[in-house]
């Protein structure tokens, strides 16, 4: 039966409700610019209404739930891309360095050290003979056998910050790993609080984001609002917990290999994207290629100089070598030349005029290396370059590209979960009204009430 | 449904395009700062292989071009050492052809033993000569003179090593010019012993007499028997024919002149003793053969015959009196025997082309001799191929050897210092070979600086060209970048604009 008081009951109702809503719309303009917010929204439903004899009465309104509004499957999708990007962005970071690493287009320091090596051979090969051409020489081995060191000492120097800053991230990945399975553990015990759990899959969305750009995984939600996240075809955390891994150098065969394992078991991880198979690609792939280039250059060099330098007699001598080793870091002028740059033999003779080898010698960097048509020296050099080049630029493209696309999800995204201001505006205009529209009925309920008892 | 634009989405976007004009507008202002097109090389890949290439080959070319002036500096003294000593060498010729002649007496000729000496010696200095203390005649072994004197004798010190300049991409060139080329390491020679120069002909020209060195004009004066003094003018006289002549005219026939009978000069005949003085200590007389007193009726004049030439007929030489016809020379390079046949010959341009089909060997008629010269080191070998000893008869019969330079001299001055006219007179062969000699060199050495100088203009060409195709590879179009840069900083103002704008404006400005 409708009363007096039944009208109260539901304008109640209505400004309780109303006033929720002012609380939500206050709550996602507060937080507009929170990173991963997404905005809430009310549910609000009709109560159930009341049978009577000549039919049914409405009793108003009731809030049913606050829900966040957001997308799974652009979530999903944005994780996936951005794990992409972060892949290439880690692999684009590395060549960057090998670049500064290799000089510049304008400061090509290898190329033009070779380049004054084979100048210095060449002045020495042309007459008049002067003695300190040798010791011209000389010098100039000394700079380009420098430049390798260098090189190759800070190529192993990159791969080392870059194990250092691996390990950081496998670190982070792991308290991310962690913090997920805490977040699960409070959606696990407060679980009838309700509303209070939008903000937490907020902050879980945004943590397994975070995780994403460290390595591709995929999200489970289970029925108890739980996920499992799973990487590789491993489950990495589920409920309250969380796997956790450490980076290992594993021997193979006369190869050094570094990995991500499962900390204790030290089960190998596939990775397939993301920030840390980044950084193993840059160290295993990139670096590593850039280093052999760079050590076959220098064994290349060092064979064809020798290779005609055995043949000359100099100071008493013959058969000696101008350069020992044959990696970029082993690379090193025979310690009897260093010692008397007299030793450098000009010709197969020994005569102080016979410039024979000195003269084969300036040639060897225009020389085919396999015979007519070939590649020369400077070709193979200059091929490093260009692959270099070409990976930076392809990653460079990458990135661009993967960016955009990341950039494009996120759009779409933040326009489904993003804070409107003029929205939240309007809302604030209509629970507004409708709570003073509610409290009007009361006042007039209350007149009803005073008519009543001054009857 | 429409699409929901929310702050955050907004923000993001405007974010992003910002980044994305401002790393547009870094790009083009490096660009604009370094003048370069290409930067990094991610900026692209294909070029930075070509300008690497590029520089490589402007580098390198650099290095020819240094070389090439180098190697210059080696060539342009071995050419003036080349003029040098060909100059020594016109010297000595004129010393052997003045002191085989009737003027030259003991005297001129020790005088001359000296100077031929110290013509020895100025050819040791011009030979070892250095270029920023390399002898450039030594071969390989640059740090020793090539030629040391002991005595009379010369050694060579050095070897045939050529050094080679790299002086362009596939081009080498030889700076040095070895030494052994003036002692015959290079070239063997065989020198003629007999005198091919043609009976004196009334036709002859006076200015072709000794063997072309020509006659002084001018007056003399000669005395007959009778104490009658004629003086002979010459002044207009233009062949033998005309000193014949008037030697005729001018003693009004008390004195004759005609050709002796051996053909090799000038015969007066007229009361004895005739004797011959010169008119104001010139040397007209001298210079046609004729000087001092006869003891009986008659003068024979000295040797002024011309030198031969390769239209001279074989029967005008008197060596070859009797010798005629010639018969078969056998003739044997390195592994190689041919014959040859002089049977049909009549002139000695007909011997040269009969010589012709002999690779590497050729004959020359020089300063009077026939010498036969091999243009390479291969050693060989001529002998008479019949009974008619041809070979000898042409005073070719022998084996080739080397040029001789330093031993040419020392033969000359032990000619001069034996006051023997026929013995000075026979180096004028050799020194004519070895003249020739050293004009190949020097056309050798011509060429290479004509190389230089053509290799040179075409590096500093090649250098502009290259220069080029890597500033057409590498530079930034200027105009453009400018253009591009004030686009881009537009677009960045505006989207900065918009960016500082857009926030100003919301619902809850207008609500009360």
């Amino acid at each position: 039966m409708s009363s007096l008081a039944s009208i109260m009951d539901s304008s109640l109702g209505a400004m309780f409700a109303a006033r929720v809503a002012m609380q939500t719309v206050g709550h996602n303009v507060a937080n507009v610019n929170t990173p991963g917010f997404s905005r809430q929204e009310v549910l609000l439903a009709a109560r159930r209404p009341l049978r009577l004899t000549y039919g049914t009465i409405g009793r108003g309104v009731e809030v049913q739930g606050i829900r966040r509004l957001t997308d799974q499957y652009l979530l999903a999708n944005r994780r996936e891309q951005s794990s992409l990007l972060y892949s290439y962005a880690e692999v684009d970071g590395s060549l960057q360095e090998i670049e500064a690493i290799f000089g510049s287009v304008e400061n090509d320091h290898l190329g033009d050290a070779i380049t004054k090596y084979f100048s210095a051979w060449s002045d020495l090969a042309t007459p008049p003979s002067d003695p300190s051409m040798k010791q011209a020489v000389l010098s100039a081995a000394q700079n380009l056998v420098a430049d390798f060191h260098a090189m190759a000492e800070n190529l192993d120097g990159l791969t080392k910050n870059l194990t250092v800053s691996l390990d950081q991230e496998v670190g982070r990945f792991n308290e991310l790993l962690q913090q997920v399975a805490q977040l699960n553990r409070q959606l696990l015990s407060g679980r009838n609080i309700g509303t209070a759990a939008n903000d937490i899959l907020d902050q879980r969305d945004l943590l397994i984001d975070e995780i994403a750009k460290l390595a591709q995984v995929t999200v489970v939600e289970r029925e108890d609002y739980t996920v499992d996240v799973i990487m590789g075809g491993r489950t990495v955390v589920t409920r309250e917990y969380a796997t956790q891994f450490e980076t290992v150098w594993q021997q193979e065969g006369s190869e050094r290999r570094l990995s991500l394992v499962t900390m204790g078991h030290r089960k190998e991880v596939n990775l397939s994207q993301g920030a840390i198979e980044g950084m193993l690609t840059s160290i295993e792939t990139t670096i590593n290629e850039a280093h052999t280039q760079l050590d076959s250059m220098a064994a290349l060099l060092a064979d064809k100089v020798n290779e005609l330098h055995v043949q000359g007699r100099s100071g008493g001598h013959s058969g000696l070598v101008f350069f020992t080793g044959d990696t970029a870091h082993t690379l090193n002028i025979n310690p009897a030349i260093l010692e008397n740059p007299d030793l450098i033999a000009t010709s197969r003779s020994g005569v102080e005029g016979d410039n024979d080898l000195a003269l084969a010698i300036a040639q060897l960097p225009d020389q085919p290396l396999d015979g007519e048509g070939s590649a020369t020296m400077m070709d193979k050099y200059r091929s490093i370059l260009v692959g270099l080049a070409s990976q930076r630029n392809r990653f460079e493209f990458l990135v661009a590209n993967q960016d955009n696309i990341v950039t494009a999800i996120d759009s779409r995204l933040e326009s489904v979960r993003g804070v409107s201001l003029d929205e939240e505006g309007a809302n604030l205009v209509r629970f507004q009204n409708s709570y003073e529209a509610a409290a009007r009925i009361i006042t007039a309920v209350q007149d009803m009430f005073e008519t009543l008892i001054n009857m | 449904m429409s699409i929901r634009v929310t702050d955050s989405q907004m923000a993001h976007i405007l974010v992003q395009d910002n980044h994305r004009s401002l790393a547009r507008m870094l790009r083009l202002q490096r660009m604009a700062s370094s003048l370069r097109r290409v930067n990094t090389y991610a900026d692209d890949p294909v070029a930075v292989g070509a300008i690497n290439r590029y520089r490589n080959l402007l580098d390198s070319n650099s290095q020819y071009l240094r070389n090439a002036e180098r190697a210059r500096a080696f060539v342009d003294a071995t050419d003036q050492a080349l003029t040098s000593i060909q100059d020594v060498l016109i010297e000595a010729r004129v010393i052997a052809i003045r002191e085989s002649s009737a003027q030259a007496s003991d005297e001129t000729q020790d005088q001359s033993a000296v100077e031929v000496s110290g013509l020895l010696d100025r050819l040791l200095n011009i030979l070892n000569v250095s270029v920023e203390g390399d002898y450039i005649f030594s071969g390989h072994h640059t740090s020793v003179p090539p030629f040391v004197r002991t005595g009379d004798v010369v050694h060579y010190q050095g070897d045939t090593g050529l050094i080679d300049v790299q002086i362009g991409p596939q081009a080498t060139l030889t700076a040095n010019t070895p030494g052994d080329v003036f002692v015959g390491a290079n070239s063997a020679v065989l020198a003629g012993s007999v005198d091919m120069a043609p009976t004196l002909q009334l036709t002859d020209n006076l200015s072709d007499l000794n063997l072309g060195a020509g006659w002084e004009t001018g007056s003399f004066n000669v005395t007959d028997g009778n104490g009658n003094q004629y003086t002979i003018d010459l002044t207009a006289a233009v062949t033998v024919g005309d000193v014949v002549n008037e030697i005729n005219l001018a003693t009004g026939g008390a004195v004759t002149a005609d050709i002796s009978i051996d053909g090799k000069g000038l015969r007066l005949n007229g009361t004895g003793p005739l004797t011959i003085t010169e008119v104001n200590g010139g040397h007209t007389a001298q210079s046609l053969g004729l000087s001092g007193s006869s003891a009986g009726d008659q003068l024979e004049g000295h040797d002024i015959r011309i030198a031969p030439t390769p239209s001279t007929l074989l029967s005008d030489i008197p060596a070859l009196n009797g010798a005629l016809p010639l018969g078969m020379v056998n003739v044997s390079v390195g592994n190689n025997d041919y014959t040859i046949n002089f049977s049909a010959v009549t002139t000695i341009a007909q011997m040269q082309f009969a010589f012709s089909f002999i690779t590497g060997l050729q004959m020359r008629i020089d300063g009077g001799v026939l010498s036969i010269v091999s243009g390479s080191t291969e050693p060989f070998e001529i002998t008479n191929g019949d009974d008619t000893a041809t070979a000898s008869k042409l005073g070719i019969e022998g084996t080739g050897s080397s040029a001789r330079l330093f031993g040419l001299f020392t033969d000359l001055k032990a000619a001069l210092e034996s006051h023997d006219p026929d013995a000075i007179r026979s180096n004028l062969a050799e020194l004519a070979v070895v003249s020739k000699i050293v004009m190949a060199e020097t056309v050798k050495v011509g060429g290479k600086e004509n190389n230089l100088d053509w290799m040179s203009s075409l590096l500093r060409q090649r250098d502009e060209r290259l220069q080029s195709g890597l500033s057409r590879e590498w530079d930034a179009d200027i105009a453009q970048v400018a253009t591009d840069l004030s686009q881009a900083q537009a677009a960045y103002e505006a989207s900065l604009l918009v960016t500082s704008r857009l926030f100003e404006v919301n619902l809850m400005q207008f609500l009360r």
